[in-house]
């Protein structure tokens, strides 16, 4: 299944998105990079409809996307943003059930996808308990529950250790040779080269590049994005990245 | 191990279907329990023949006259049921407003419910309406209530959408203005005093059956509705952007459910007055005994809702001789320190810190 984007904009008083062509296909992971406030999040929310473009339109599978209603696009799309404060305590095993809402069959998956996620244990902790580690790991577990063919994620990765960090990109990889396609916004350069198949750099709202990954994240391209001298050097575990101040 | 899993398992549910035996029998035990209590003593068997000859009529098994016939069927009994009714909506109310706001300190009355219904009140006692019929103060409340919701629901309307902020910040602007008319006509007019502080402290004591009938009817079934919107409710927990992620069309669920609480909220306040402190703390008292997925706090908000406000009940009818207190104050002089207990015992966790 395929979701695109072409002449997408949208205002938000001093900051303004402007991407004129994006798009993901099953079996593909997309990496978005860019610096802070370049509206990489933003654009995620654009992607699944959650804000709507003052114009420009995004295509699930071809069709508008306005068309769809919202429960609609949940079975297509799944997004896992960034961390959720929650007044009032519920468990991890409630909130992965909400994530069940668009197709409640997979409400009897919940133990297993926990399992998948190394995070058994803490099926009935209070989320408001937990380390952000754990947070993320909980809200990446109701993503992938969620069992959508389009995953958007919102830096995974972002506070996991190490450990964590491996499980969460293997199950990612396992899922786009499922053939999903995956949509990841990603902070760090190393692991935007390293997980994604394409990559979308952003600054300041606009596309620097989109493309093969080898292709876009070039020396050139880095420092427009982010305003930074890279160095960059293909060593046998990839390429690696480097930068002065 | 998995034999000890599920036992475990057993043993949990067993836990839990026990708290909820022991809910729905307080329920059961305080209503029937508070029949006998009142300024008037009653005998025992005489209560008991007054419920027989209820439930099997004309099987004279007490005339049906005299004084404490009077007093357990058209006193007491819409007294309790009343208590039970209205406790149950105020409470289930506040479980579904502080879950859409996210925010702990909210309840049904911060949308502009009171303070239209006290408008509506003072206008009909300061200008002695009874166009409407007996009945008039209660239905010019409830229509100015349900107004006043929708002067704010509108007025904090942008762009397609009702932000929360702006919902809930409009409830308390509109809210504040009306107040000041509220309190311009109680100021001008020293022979209302009386008549409109009662109302606002909140009384059950001039119930009837026709209003008990009415508020049954539509606050029952306005729960029932709103339980099951449960998934949608914890949804709109962890917020409107995650809500609507995972399928759920956040602004018709949004309106719907302010609609469900206005109407049954309204009722409510339109037949007892502004009862305070239910819809605020209650919801988190289920949360504490039942935890916070609204699948289980909606239903227990409705059962202890009733309960505590049917013990409020008794205690205002019993505490001062020759006199019933109004029913707000005594909520929060048992509901606060109740409240603030279970707070200290819940050591870490529970809310966001």
């Amino acid at each position: 299944m395929q979701l695109e984007a072409s002449g997408l904009r949208l205002n938000r008083g001093r900051f303004s998105l402007c991407v004129d062509n994006f798009s993901v296909k099953g079996g593909e992971i997309v990496g978005i990079g860019g610096p802070n406030g370049s509206g990489k999040s933003t654009f995620l929310r654009l992607l699944c409809g959650i804000s709507a473009p003052e114009s420009g339109v995004v295509r699930l599978d071809g069709k508008d996307m306005r068309r769809f209603p919202r429960i609609e696009i949940a079975r297509h799309i799944s997004l896992m943003g960034q961390e959720i404060p929650m007044p009032f305590a519920l468990s991890v095993n409630d909130i992965l059930r909400t994530s069940a809402y668009s197709n409640p069959q997979n409400e009897d998956r919940v133990e297993e996808i926990l399992d998948i996620c190394s995070i058994s244990a803490l099926r009935y902790r209070d989320y408001n308990t937990l380390s952000g580690g754990e947070k993320r790991m909980v809200l990446f577990a109701a993503s992938i529950l969620q069992d959508a063919v389009i995953l958007l994620m919102d830096e995974p990765g972002t506070y996991l250790d190490p450990d964590r960090e491996r499980i969460i990109f293997s199950v990612i990889e396992e899922l786009r040779d499922k053939g999903k396609s995956i949509v990841l916004v990603l902070h760090d350069i190393s692991a935007l080269h390293r997980y994604s198949d394409k990559v979308c750099l952003m600054r300041e709202g606009k596309t620097v590049g989109f493309g093969p990954k080898n292709e876009i994240m070039t020396e050139e391209n880095l420092k427009t994005a982010f305003g930074l001298p890279f160095r960059t050097y293909d060593s046998p575990e990839g390429r690696r990245f480097t930068y002065t101040f | 191990m998995d034999i000890l899993k599920s036992t475990l398992g057993t043993s949990s549910q067993l836990m839990s279907s026990l708290k909820w035996i022991t809910a729905v029998g307080a329920l059961v035990l305080v209503t029937i329990f508070s029949l006998f209590l009142g300024q008037v003593n009653i005998p025992f068997q005489d209560v008991l023949r007054i419920v027989e000859e209820q439930i099997f009529p004309f099987s004279n098994a007490y005339p049906r006259s005299g004084a404490y016939w009077v007093i357990v069927v058209e006193l007491r009994e819409p007294e309790i049921l009343g208590a039970m009714v209205i406790g149950s909506t105020l409470a289930v109310g506040g479980a579904v407003i502080q879950s859409v706001f996210r925010n702990p300190i909210t309840e049904p009355y911060i949308i502009g419910i009171s303070s239209g219904a006290a408008l509506g009140a003072v206008v009909v006692l300061d200008f002695g309406i009874t166009i409407l019929g007996i009945y008039s103060l209660q239905i010019i409340a409830f229509t100015f209530s349900v107004a006043t919701v929708m002067v704010v629901y509108l007025g904090a309307f942008r762009k397609g959408r009702v932000p929360l902020t702006y919902l809930l910040l409009t409830g308390i602007a509109v809210s504040l203005f009306i107040s000041s008319f509220v309190a311009y006509l109680i100021f001008t007019n020293l022979k209302l005093q009386n008549m409109v502080w009662m109302w606002l402290m909140g009384s059950l004591a001039q119930i009837t059956w026709t209003e008990l009938v009415i508020a049954f009817a539509i606050n029952w079934l306005t729960i029932f509705i709103v339980a099951l919107y449960w998934k949608e409710l914890d949804s709109l927990q962890l917020g409107e952007e995650y809500a609507s992620s995972v399928g759920i069309n956040v602004e018709r669920t949004k309106l719907m459910l302010i609609l469900l609480v206005t109407l049954s909220t309204s009722i409510c306040v339109s037949i007892s007055g502004l009862i305070g402190f239910v819809g605020l703390v209650i919801p988190h008292v289920s949360r504490i005994i039942y935890g916070g997925s609204n699948r289980v706090t909606i239903p227990a908000a409705m059962v202890i809702g009733g309960i505590f406000l049917i013990l409020c009940e008794d205690i205002a009818n019993i505490a001062i001789t020759q006199e019933v207190l109004p029913i707000g104050i005594v909520t929060g002089v048992i509901g606060a320190p109740f409240f603030l207990y279970l707070l200290s015992r819940m050591a870490g966790g529970g809310y966001a810190t």
